[in-house]
């Protein structure tokens, strides 16, 4: 959006750092990932020997066809999309209601409500008591309980708070002098206007979502209700936590060989990560404020 | 008087916004306040059959034995430290690569790196943990290969109480500067384009549209961004440094979070972990109450 | 369009998310009144099991469970991170499981203290004919608290668990035999460190171990035996054990020498094995339950490859052996709150018929298994597939057979079965049982073993790498007598002296 023909030399050596700059971050930040990839499509003699780098040794789809076969991975996976869009879906509407009358700081009593949801993010009354009120509320052994108390997360709400405080005010203004309401000036122009934000936090929700593996842990006991990376973190924790020699050796002979370890991360971290390229738009695109206004 | 005939106006004219308020207010009373009875056994010793009614008061025994604990000087220090450099060194990184993806033209090349970059916040740190030890080993490694080339002798980064923790702030970044990224590409993204169009008129360098524009724009972000992170001081990264660390390091590397998890305090010491847990949100809590006065007497901006 | 099939989705999801709740709490309730009306009394049975990879539900030996006992079985498992934690929360808050697996022995008596758990002693008695049978006075003499049984225990298989593995082509090529004393051993080190017997030049490790401090066979070269051992009828942690200066002296010359891996202390379990497997290290430090996993690697890796378990070495004052470990894999009891403790020990009683124990274990003759010179061969996958997770169905165990049962399952590899006969088949008076393997009620020992043993450790590897002095082992002492180890040492040596 911002090629001019003719550019001074300056310039161009100025995008070329940024460019290699940018390139060199990408390259160190794929390197992981590739690494994980190669070992879930390499034999697993070739892994345990530490020979896999970014490329696969003997390679073979086994691992990636054993672990999406597997019953509890396609139970997982189902639990874990269902949960994740509805909870995602549920979590930003929540947000954006509760975040907009907090940008209006001038109004009385509004910084006092949002000291009320920061001082939660600081201080939570813990273990036993939390799971004392999902237990009274009935929601053991029940997908809800991960999602009522996640529906909104204060980080989120801040963001938010903050974008809405970022939009120029006359756009409000003109509309309430037009006589529109508050209810409608949300509809009309605020929300409109917050693709970026909504895409955040939505990314910020799924991604929480689609990885909360300890509230899972705590409040299902029954196998059948285990999302995907509450699975996911059994696979990988199986034998790579502590050292083996403090294992139970009848465990140890159970566990899953490295192969299907790496194809259990790589295929439950996939769906998550083909979230990002379709919201990704929306923090490409500047918004046109202007247009609206005129 | 006329304040409060004021107040009244006010909220009688917004009543529609302030109706806004009641969902997230039932949300906090039920699941965020109705628990928080629980923080008063940071000041028992809690007996989980006998509950908080049942349970002995014994005042502030549980901090004195966190105060108190023989190496209490060490981890305090190593967790602010270690907390400290990951703020300094890691917090503008993330803005650095915003404002820097914001000045690419090629859409494709924006849209790969943006993608690319926050691939290893996905990875849990079990396995970026064995991936560096790999790749930063003595013998095999290939940063020391690397060292050797320019006839440095081989570190041994996990091992050396003077690189340690350069290795925790390093890996760190690497693994969260894309993820944290996306906050500010998000907001740089929410300014209007028509600010730049203007300064392009105006014969504004891409450098002085960067700091006349951008870095403005999206500074209330980073100030709430940074406040927040200060309240996070005690949190030195445990999950991190417990896979990271081994007894060669603890002088330098042992914080609040590993040495309570070491000396299996974490796992039904409620009382005890409660006590450290309140501790850190005391402490954040200040430092959060008293980073948003400061940010707002110095730059005007505030989260209230 | 796009707009209409993002309202389809939206629409959709949710649909889908309310079947998949309902179908949970539905299924729940439908399942107690169907059983109920099917068979009046045998209600369904609500089974807290520990953790396993596989989903207990649809194992198949639940199904055999159900057939033979004629109970339906719910079974809901503890997560793999912190289950003591979670068992805390569940049995504080009133559960209505009617019977709960406890891993760990210390929780289990912590409940049966605070009355939180049924007395088993009379149910035992009217309705446990098989559990008397198969589970010895012993072992139910190690779940008794104030006269009464809270739980039925489930013995493990004691056995010695790590030792060295040493590359056999390697001894071959330096010319060694297979080392006897710590003399030959050093001896062995030094020739794969000069002599380079795998060709990995700069590569080359002569031992890689974890990041531990204690090493199996070399420690029992100076009369250490795990944490605590039996010096003249008293209980001896190993910081106080006179042998420890010269141990870790020795084991401090070894790494000063370079002949332990130089990174050992950051190995993480898969960095050192990965050595090994490689072939860049000649000793490596091993469980045998861990050969499978890379066997087939080494071959791969270094065709031809020979490696087994070092004999006990013999010390300066001839001492010598192995560390056994043994006592009860769990504990398993029944909640006050339990909604039927009677039908529960029926359960437990109608698995520990001999013939029920034997199938659920390992399954039938001929499907799953087969008799071979009296040992029992698994049938390859049929056992592997059914019942290589049995033992986490298991409770209480046919006492007097299980462990010929249990080394079905050691068949799956040859080079374990073999490598676990040569550290288990080594004359008894070179193998020392864990002292405190079967004790009753310790709660300051249960309740600090583990971060006192962490403490250990960490001291021993410190001195490993930075050398050792009578001031070191004199800090580690204070360090662990500060961290609880004075109280534990006094209440392990009590109980000690009372079963004397």
């Amino acid at each position: 959006m911002t090629q001019s023909r003719s550019r001074p030399f300056s310039e161009v050596i100025y995008v070329s750092i940024v460019y290699v700059i940018l390139a060199g971050t990408g390259i160190l930040c794929l390197f992981p990932f590739v690494n994980v990839l190669a070992k879930s499509l390499s034999a697993n003699w070739a892994i345990v020997s530490g020979k896999v780098g970014l490329w696969p040794i003997d390679f073979n789809l086994k691992n990636i066809g054993f672990v999406i076969d597997d019953n509890m991975f396609q139970r997982g996976f189902l639990i874990s999309v269902s949960l994740t869009v509805v909870g995602t879906l549920a979590s930003v509407v929540m947000t954006a209601v509760s975040a907009y009358p907090l940008s209006k700081k001038h109004l009385p009593g509004i910084k006092f409500v949002l000291l009320l949801y920061i001082f939660t993010m600081l201080f939570n009354g813990g273990l036993v008591p939390n799971y004392l009120l999902i237990k009274n509320l009935g929601l053991m052994n029940n997908l809800m309980s991960l999602v009522l108390p996640a529906l909104i997360n204060v980080f989120n709400l801040l963001l938010m708070k903050n974008y809405y405080e970022s939009l120029p005010e006359s756009l409000e203004e003109s509309a309430k002098l037009d006589g529109a309401s508050n209810l409608r000036i949300v509809l009309r122009i605020i929300i409109p206007l917050s693709a970026p934000v909504f895409a955040t936090i939505s990314l910020f929700y799924a991604v929480s979502f689609w990885g909360d593996w300890f509230h899972p842990m705590l409040y299902l006991n029954d196998p059948a209700l285990k999302p995907l990376q509450l699975y996911m973190r059994d696979v990988v924790l199986q034998a790579s936590n502590e050292n083996l020699l403090n294992q139970d050796n009848d465990l140890l002979l159970n566990v899953s060989p490295e192969g299907i370890r790496n194809a259990t991360i790589i295929v439950s971290t996939i769906p998550i990560l083909l979230v990002y390229p379709f919201l990704q738009k929306h923090f490409i695109k500047g918004i046109l404020i202007g247009s609206v206004k005129g | 008087m006329k304040g409060r005939a004021d107040w009244l106006s006010q909220i009688r004219r917004n009543y529609d916004l302030y109706l806004l308020l009641i969902p997230g207010l039932v949300f906090l009373v039920i699941f965020k306040y109705t628990p928080i009875y629980g923080l008063v056994i940071a000041f028992q010793n809690f007996n989980i059959f006998k509950g908080i009614g049942g349970s002995e008061w014994v005042g502030l025994q549980q901090f004195e034995r966190l105060f108190h604990s023989a190496d209490f000087g060490l981890i305090m220090a190593n967790t602010l430290l270690i907390s400290l450099y990951k703020i300094v060194f890691l917090f503008p990184i993330p803005i650095i690569i915003a404002v820097l993806l914001n000045e690419v033209g090629r859409m494709w090349f924006k849209r790969s790196i943006q993608t690319i970059i926050y691939l290893p916040h996905f990875l849990s740190w079990v396995v970026i943990a064995g991936l560096f030890v790999n790749i930063l080993s003595p013998s095999t490694g290939i940063v020391n290969s690397i060292i050797g080339w320019f006839g440095g002798e081989p570190v041994n980064f996990f091992m050396d109480n003077h690189y340690f923790r350069s290795v925790l702030v390093a890996t760190a970044g690497w693994k969260e500067t894309g993820w944290n990224a996306i906050i500010f590409i998000a907001a740089i993204a929410g300014l209007d384009p028509e600010l730049y169009e203007a300064a392009r008129l105006d014969g504004a360098s891409r450098v002085r549209q960067m700091l006349h524009i951008t870095l403005p724009g999206i500074s209330t972000t980073i100030v709430l961004m940074l406040i927040l992170r200060i309240g996070g001081v005690l949190e030195a990264g445990t999950e991190q440094i417990l896979l990271m660390y081994n007894p060669t390091v603890y002088e330098t590397g042992d914080v609040i979070g590993t040495y309570i998890y070491r000396m299996g305090l974490t796992s039904m010491e409620y009382s005890f972990s409660t006590a450290v847990g309140l501790f850190e949100s005391v402490i954040g809590f200040i430092l959060v109450i008293g980073g948003n006065q400061l940010s707002k007497r110095i730059t005007g901006k505030s989260i209230w | 369009m796009s707009r209409k099939k993002w309202f389809a989705a939206a629409v959709m999801l949710p649909l889908v998310f309310s079947v998949l709740l309902a179908g949970c709490g539905g299924g729940g309730g439908g399942n107690n009144e169907g059983g109920n009306a099917a068979a009046k009394d045998k209600p369904t049975l609500k089974l807290l099991r520990n953790y396993m990879a596989d989903d207990y539900n649809s194992y198949p030996v639940n199904q055999f469970l159900e057939e033979a006992t004629g109970y339906k079985l719910q079974n809901d498992m503890l997560p793999q991170e912190n289950p003591d934690d979670k068992l805390n929360l569940i049995m504080a808050s009133n559960s209505d499981y009617d019977l709960v697996d406890a891993m760990n022995k210390q929780v289990y008596f912590n409940f049966a203290q605070n009355g939180a758990l049924t007395d088993l002693t009379p149910l035992i008695d009217q309705y446990g004919p098989n559990i008397k049978k198969a589970v010895s006075p012993k072992s139910f003499a190690g779940v008794t608290v104030d006269g009464k049984i809270y739980g039925i225990p489930t013995l493990n298989v004691s056995y010695v668990r790590s030792g060295l593995l040493i590359r056999t082509d390697w001894l071959e090529k330096a010319g060694k035999k297979m080392p006897t004393t710590l003399d030959e051993f050093v001896d062995v080190l030094k020739a794969f460190k000069d002599q380079d017997p795998g060709g990995n030049g700069a590569n080359n490790i002569p031992m890689t171990i974890d990041a531990i401090g204690l090493l199996d066979n070399l420690t029992g070269a100076y009369g250490i035996f795990g944490s605590w051992t039996d010096v003249d009828g008293k209980l001896v942690n190993v910081v106080d054990h006179p042998g420890l200066k010269d141990y870790i002296t020795f084991i401090r010359n070894l790494y000063d020498q370079g002949l332990i891996d130089k990174e050992f202390a950051t190995n993480k379990s898969a960095t050192a094995a990965e050595k090994f497997t490689s072939g860049r290290a000649g000793i490596y430090l091993s469980i045998w339950s861990s050969i499978p996993s890379f066997d087939e690697a080494l071959q791969k890796n270094v065709p031809g490859a020979t490696y087994q378990f070092i004999p006990p070495l013999k010390g300066p004052n001839g001492q010598s052996g192995f560390t056994e470990i043994g006592g009860f894999n769990k504990i398993t009891f029944v909640p006050k709150s339990a909604k039927h403790p009677e039908d529960a020990i029926k359960l437990v009683n109608a698995m520990l018929d001999p013939n029920t124990f034997k199938e659920l274990f390992i399954g039938k003759e001929g499907e799953t298994y087969t008799m071979e010179n009296g040992n029992y061969m698994p049938i390859d996958p049929a056992f592997f597939d059914d019942r290589a997770q049995s033992n986490n169905f298991v409770i209480g165990m046919d006492e007097a057979n299980f462990v010929q049962y249990w080394q079905a399952r050691l068949q799956k590899s040859k080079p374990m079965f073999d490598n676990y006969k040569i550290i288990n088949s080594v004359p008894q008076d070179q193998i020392h049982m864990d002292p405190l393997a079967f004790a009753s009620y310790l709660p300051k020992y249960s309740a600090n073993s583990v971060k006192l043993d962490t403490l250990v450790n960490d001291g021993l590897i410190k001195m490993i790498v930075d050398g050792v002095s009578d001031n070191a082992i004199a800090d580690l002492q204070k360090a662990w007598r500060d961290a609880g180890g004075q109280d534990v040492e006094k209440e392990v040596n009590d109980w000690y002296a009372s079963q004397q």
